[in-house]
């Protein structure tokens, strides 16, 4: 595809002033002025009577000569002068990286616009004023690849290898570098190509007879309403070339990429939207696309549209459609205009996504983008009609509404905004559900949580796979469980199923998910919020990337409670230190005062089961909580996790890879593999019954504290099964060192052998004869 | 005779002392342990042995040879004899070479092969690892973790050399990888007579691997012993604390250890004197007439014979009183 287009270019280029002659597009021929297309003049032709596809396709070889002259200078100068940067030493290169940060801060067109005045307003000055002016970016971007890749392992690995610096330069860092490098260059390339008409439109680039697509454009945008296409061809030569030199930069990239080699190429081309043809069309669709996918995708259901919302969704398709219309929109000035509204709309939503996720201040902030965004809309009006003043005059109007709608804004918001905030989003919210306690007098009280058949299904190209398989479990009140596995078991994805979290394109199904005897998987998307909010609290691995790092701990702390309950301020405030306290973090006042990043690992891990246990969660679902900590640090989560369930009768699930942590402080481990629970067991019974061979095999493969250090470590040989194809039998089966024929033949199921322990082995359930238990 | 030989060691980034006059040796064929929480230094002192950083002080000796400062011709024969095996199989392999290619261009360097030799020799290198010779056309990202781990090893034996720190190798995989390459490297260790500077924050791994075990905190040695008198009688509180730490597989957890409490403080601004001071279960914070750890630095101690703490109260001694 990209090699096509790239050919098609380039046989134009040189084409086109061989087999057009000079007559073909100077000639003029003032009868035949302003045609519609016909079959002389396929694409009609202009006010002197001149076809315009011959002089599109003329003016190729020169557009595309002075793009490349000006994107190879801006390359070369910055990409020497970043890596030079890069490899300076210390005081030295901080300045070198202040300077290209400063002259960053400038537009690169502005800057070009001022050489050009310097130089001289031709070809060559444009060529030189591009390439001078966009090469701070490229430059910036040099010197972060040369950076980073010089601190990575396989780096300090060559060099203890002893390879000399020339190999390490040409073998590690420059292959390594070099994908990012193409797709870089091609994506200044092609804004090069915009630069460059924008400049020859300005009537700064070229001069005299000669002509490009932007003095074409020039010429066109004249008389847009009487001949579009003489303004519309060179606008679609320009954005076909620049999306050639994207598609082509993305599969030069590719090629060099040995881990993208077996990728189908249905995924290339799924994306072409994003492969648009500059990094800041990229950018756009990019922060586009993350608006909505931050904003309205998890939002939008037909119960759930109040009023703030409904408003900031609007600006947000607005932005969006703005930016999809600039971005399909050929002719030059108009993207120009639309590019500029589609930037201001952008930043204002997300500068509203982010306050009005919480704040009622949504509505206010969902309006100004709306004006600014209409007004460079209208703004694109007028410069359609190539009344340049007009157009400049309503942005700026558009710019004072909008300040004029912040100020009365922050007017609002200063005069008792907080009250109206206070009682709006809890009429959706349904009363909190009696519990079920009643409705099963004098029976024992139902599991507090029950699955049935839980299953999580994913339908990906390469197959269906299944990673959560039919569990069936029942975690009752205060019980604290444990969940072993390697990795790929589905030990997380079975939690995330638990809390319906389960990720895109996941699909779960259950014949019962069950919490406290209500039907979860049957609760609105509003009500299943507000009861898992309040029910269930989840700890991930990761703290940091839990947290937000923009918001203080005390109001991230506070956040959901202020959502699901009406509380008052100053009890919210007391609640939150009353969890500090909880999970012992001192001077918890200044504590909530901070940002997750003045937090310690250890420091952030408790204050994510402080934020757990804030609405007082009946289970607390932990992912590998301890993973990422020392082993000091380890034990105190664990004994602050104890306490908690021993003090409030919290359940916890704990999920874990070390089978030490959970029977430190778990009172019941499941095992799972490959998706199914191979073995329930109580933790005080494990090693003293029959065990599940992989349950076995998981605990002698690490070494104890107490173990003998002469012998070998048991290790379980072979790898976890590939989810696309599972063995017809038990799935431990070519691992397991019991194995008989039966296990090849049959999946086990899960059986209750006694009344606290479940296996899923013919060994220990069926045993064959002269099979030995051991 | 050590084979390697560290003698007060310090490394600085700036105002930062990373490494704070650290010794140690580790014997030709054995292993010696590195604990600590992170923070401690323990990469930072493995990278300055292998001349990834540069120190700032102290001695450095391979075989008696002061390597401290060694650049150029002896620095190339340095990186001969003593290896470095990462933590991230990940990140530690470069993506775009192929397995072989990899430990081909090792052998280039540092053995006299032609590419016949070398070819053999890489096959050889990867069956030792228990890796099908047919991988060495393959890329890093068509192998899982512990084939990775492996693929490492492998690329490190083909320097031959006799001293080889792994830095945390089996951190990031699966406990059932985890033992496979634990036995590896045992099995290498024996068949090679290779000495190994092993760095985990796993203490069970740690114990399981080494003869002897240093015990580091805020870029010092707090304590070092023979593994098997180093678990059964802590000296410093800091070392008892991190095996009371260690999960114990008793359900409940073990009634009778005495958890650590805080945590390891800034490494820009050490606690003075000794430097556990501030979390010690035994120091000044429990019994307030110990103001001597507030006022004296225990470091010198450690160099006394029948003493292998960093510390002005050891807890055999305590004990016996």
């Amino acid at each position: 595809m990209a090699l096509t287009l790239a050919g098609v270019l380039l046989a134009t280029a040189i084409l086109a002033p061989l087999t057009l002659t000079r007559d073909d597009v100077y000639q003029r021929n003032v009868r035949r002025r302003l045609e519609g297309p016909s079959a002389d003049h396929i694409l009609g032709t202009d006010n002197l009577g001149r076809d315009i596809l011959k002089r599109t396709l003329y003016a190729t070889p020169l557009t595309l000569q002075l793009a490349f002259g000006a994107a190879g200078m801006a390359i070369v100068i910055g990409f020497t002068g970043g890596a030079v940067t890069a490899y300076l030493p210390g005081t030295l290169r901080n300045m070198g990286l202040r300077l290209i940060e400063v002259l960053l801060a400038f537009p690169g067109i502005l800057i070009a616009i001022m050489l050009v005045a310097v130089v001289g307003t031709s070809a060559e000055g444009a060529v030189l004023a591009i390439g001078i002016a966009f090469s701070p970016s490229l430059a910036r971007v040099a010197y972060t690849l040369a950076a980073s890749v010089a601190g990575l392992d396989y780096i300090s690995s060559a060099r203890v290898l002893g390879l000399s610096s020339r190999r390490i330069i040409f073998r590690y860092i420059i292959p390594n570098i070099a994908e990012t490098l193409i797709v870089v260059s091609f994506n200044a390339t092609a804004s090069a190509l915009v630069a460059v008409s924008s400049l020859s439109f300005l009537g700064l680039g070229v001069q005299g007879t000669q002509f490009d697509w932007g003095r074409l454009i020039t010429e066109g945008i004249l008389r847009l309403y009487q001949a579009p296409l003489l303004a519309l061809a060179p606008a679609a030569a320009i954005g076909i070339t620049g999306l050639t030199l994207g598609y082509l930069g993305e599969a030069l990239a590719r090629g060099l990429n040995p881990a993208l080699w077996t990728q189908t190429p249905a995924v290339q081309s799924r994306t072409w939207l994003q492969r648009y043809f500059s990094t800041e069309y990229m950018l756009l669709t990019g922060s586009t696309g993350l608006l909505f996918a931050f904003y309205f995708l998890p939002w939008f259901s037909p119960d759930d549209l109040d009023p703030n919302r409904t408003l900031i969704t609007g600006a947000t398709i607005l932005a969006g459609g703005i930016n999809l219309s600039a971005m399909t929109s050929g002719s030059h000035d108009a993207m120009l205009w639309l590019r500029t509204g589609a930037w201001v709309a952008l930043p204002l939503g997300f500068f509203s996504y982010f306050l009005l996720r919480y704040r009622r201040l949504c509505a206010y902030l969902g309006l100004i983008c709306g004006l600014g965004a209409a007004s460079y809309f209208l703004s694109f009006l007028f410069a359609a009609s190539a009344n340049l003043g007009t157009a400049l005059a309503s942005a700026q109007l558009g710019f004072y509404l909008a300040l004029l709608a912040t100020i009365l804004l922050i007017l609002q918001v200063v005069s008792g905004n907080t009250a109206e905030a206070q009682s709006s989003g809890e009429a959706a919210l349904p009363a909190r559900s009696p519990s079920s306690a009643d409705q099963t007098t004098g029976r024992l009280p139902p599991p507090l949580l029950r699955a049935r058949g839980l299953t999580v299904r994913f339908e990906l190209e390469s197959g269906t796979i299944v990673p959560v398989n039919d569990i069936n479990l029942d975690l009752a009140e205060g019980e604290v469980t444990g969940v072993v596995g390697e990795s790929g078991s589905g030990k997380s994805l079975m939690a995330l199923a638990i809390a319906q979290l389960v990720p895109h394109p996941g699909v779960l199904t259950a014949q019962q998910l069950r919490m406290r005897g209500e039907d979860i998987t049957a609760m609105p998307a509003v009500a299943l919020r507000y009861f898992l909010g309040s029910e269930m609290a989840m700890i991930f691995q990761d703290p940091m990337s839990s947290l937000n790092p923009a918001l203080k701990i005390g109001t991230q702390l506070t956040e959901a409670t202020r959502v699901h309950r009406r509380v008052r301020h100053k009890d919210l405030h007391q609640l939150a230190l009353d969890r500090m306290a909880d999970v012992h973090i001192a001077a918890a006042e200044t504590r909530l005062r901070q940002y997750p990043h003045e937090f310690s690992g250890g420091m952030r891990q408790r204050a994510m089961i402080a934020m757990g246990l804030m609405n007082s969660p009946s289970l607390i679902i932990a992912d590998e909580p301890t993973t990422a900590l020392d082993v000091t640090i380890q034990a105190q989560i664990i004994d602050v996790l104890r306490e908690i369930n021993q003090e409030q009768g919290t359940t916890i699930m704990l999920i874990s890879h070390d089978i030490g942590v959970i029977t430190e402080i778990c009172s019941r481990l499941l095992v799972m593999y490959a998706g199914r629970i191979v073995e329930d067991v109580q933790i005080s019974e494990l090693m003293t019954k029959d065990n599940h061979p992989y349950t076995e095999a998981l605990i002698a493969a690490v070494p104890a504290y107490d173990s003998d250090r002469g012998a070998r470590l048991a290790s379980i040989p072979g790898r976890p099964p590939d989810l696309h194809k599972l063995p017809a039998g038990c799935a431990f089966a070519p691992r397991c060192r019991y194995v008989f024929e039966r296990c090849h033949r049959e999946a086990p199921p899960l059986l209750q052998v006694d009344e606290t322990h479940r296996i899923a082995c013919f060994l220990r359930t069926e045993p064959p004869e002269g099979a030995t238990c051991e | 005779m050590n084979k390697l030989e560290v003698r007060d060691l310090v490394v600085r980034y700036g105002p930062l002392t990373a490494v704070d006059g650290v010794s140690f040796g580790i014997p030709a064929g054995g292993t010696l342990g590195l604990v600590g929480e992170s923070g401690s230094g323990k990469s930072t002192m493995a990278r300055a042995v292998v001349q990834l950083e540069k120190s700032s002080g102290g001695q450095i000796l391979l075989d008696n040879r002061d390597i401290t400062l060694a650049h150029g011709a002896s620095l190339n024969e340095i990186r001969d004899r003593i290896q470095m095996i990462f933590q991230d199989p990940y990140s530690s392999l470069n993506p775009r070479l192929t397995v072989g290619a990899m430990i081909d261009e090792v052998l280039q360097r540092h053995r006299n092969m032609n590419a016949a030799q070398r070819r053999q020799e890489t096959r050889r290198l990867l069956d030792m690892v228990a890796l099908d010779p047919q991988f060495a056309d393959r890329y890093p990202h068509q192998f899982s973790g512990g084939q990775r781990q492996r693929i490492a090893i492998a690329r490190t034996l083909a320097s031959q050399p006799e001293l080889v720190i792994l830095d945390e190798v089996v951190s990031a995989l699966d406990v059932s990888v985890q033992a496979d390459i634990l036995n590896l490297l045992r099995d290498l260790q024996v068949e090679f007579r290779l000495s190994y500077l092993f760095i985990s924050h796993d203490l069970t791994v740690v114990r399981y691997m080494s003869d002897s075990v240093c015990v580091m905190y805020l870029g010092q040695i707090v304590e070092w012993k023979e593994t098997v008198d180093l678990f059964r009688q802590p000296e410093h509180p800091y070392t008892q604390g991190l095996i009371d730490s260690i999960p114990k597989m008793i359900a409940g957890g073990d009634p009778n250890r005495i958890p650590l409490s805080g945590e390891i403080p800034d490494p820009h601004f050490p606690p003075r004197a000794c430097r556990f001071h501030t979390r010690c279960p035994y120091g000044p914070l429990a019994r307030p007439e110990r103001i001597i750890c507030r006022e004296d630095d225990p470091q010198q101690l450690i160099d006394k014979s029948e003493h292998h703490a960093a510390c002005h109260f050891p807890l055999v001694r305590n004990m016996l009183a």
